[in-house]
């Protein structure tokens, strides 16, 4: 059964501008980046360092994590700034996908 | 070839033969980064190109579209530089040549060098079982075409590793193996 409105207050519905502009700033998207048999270790770990500010250390252990396990995630953030990691991650080469985070485990 | 710095400036020193290499992978690029994401190859089209992550991330069609087109927007600003690049290894053909880069030119040629690394990787079907090819046997049998590329991979990764060494040494040091 439908509910009633009620008077003098508004309702935001489902799918709202509203609503997406509360998903695109949620923080809850994974970055993944996959192994693959052509980049270098090297050139992921200078990827890693520049696009996503790592130190050494965090990125000699996200590529190392790539390389044993066939993946990483290497940012959990908004949707925006998960598109962008994405995009730029992508332009240099590596296999990269994003996913909510919900779904990261599949 | 050797890499050396010089301030911000890189010096890539080649002998003749390793710049009539470059030169030919840097030509060929050129054509590739021409051609819109939509006509090329499509085994290229799946790793420069490739669309997965817009699976998963539930893009539209349009949307995916439109962010295919800014990755080849961001590639095709490497054109400029590479006619730049191939300019400075015109001036001496068959000798030793140097190619003097900016840090972040170098940047941008360890990108370009990785790029066609990934094409001929794809348009040859080498894997990960090729790049372990270590002894002469497998290797003879890939066939003169495959033996041609995966000889040409990895050139190029030892290329980028003495590149990285200069620009980012705390990236290097990982050796010329795949990851």
């Amino acid at each position: 059964m439908a509910k009633r409105p009620t008077p003098g207050v508004v309702e935001t519905p489902v799918g709202t501008p509203d609503m997406k502009v509360r998903e695109a700033f949620a923080k809850g998207w994974a970055v993944i980046v996959w192994n693959d048999p052509v980049n270098l270790m090297s050139y992921v770990v200078f990827v890693f360092m520049k696009i996503l500010g790592f130190t050494k250390e965090q990125a000699t252990k996200h590529m190392l994590e790539v390389h044993n396990r066939g993946k990483s995630c290497v940012a959990i953030e908004t949707r925006e700034k998960a598109e962008l990691y994405h995009q730029q991650i992508q332009a240099h080469g590596l296999t990269v996908t994003i996913q909510p985070v919900d779904h990261e485990s599949e | 070839m050797k890499a050396s710095r010089d301030g911000d400036r890189i010096v890539l020193a080649l002998g003749g033969g390793e710049a009539l290499i470059l030169r030919w992978a840097l030509v060929s690029l050129v054509a590739a980064y021409r051609v819109p994401p939509g006509q090329i190859d499509p085994r290229i089209a799946a790793v420069w190109y490739s669309r997965r992550g817009c699976q998963t991330a539930k893009m539209s069609e349009e949307d995916a579209g439109e962010w295919v087109r800014q990755i080849h927007a961001f590639k095709s600003e490497n054109l400029a530089l590479i006619e730049a690049w191939l300019g400075q290894l015109a001036k001496k053909p068959g000798r030793r040549i140097e190619l003097v880069l900016t840090v972040d030119q170098a940047e941008a040629f360890v990108r370009v060098l990785n790029d066609h690394r990934l094409r001929a990787a794809a348009e040859h079907e080498i894997g990960q079982e090729e790049m372990d090819i270590r002894d002469p046997g497998p290797m003879e049998r890939l066939g003169p075409e495959r033996q041609t590329a995966l000889v040409e991979i990895h050139f190029f990764a030892w290329a980028i590793e003495e590149i990285l060494r200069q620009i980012a040494p705390d990236a290097a040091g990982w050796g010329a193996g795949s990851e």
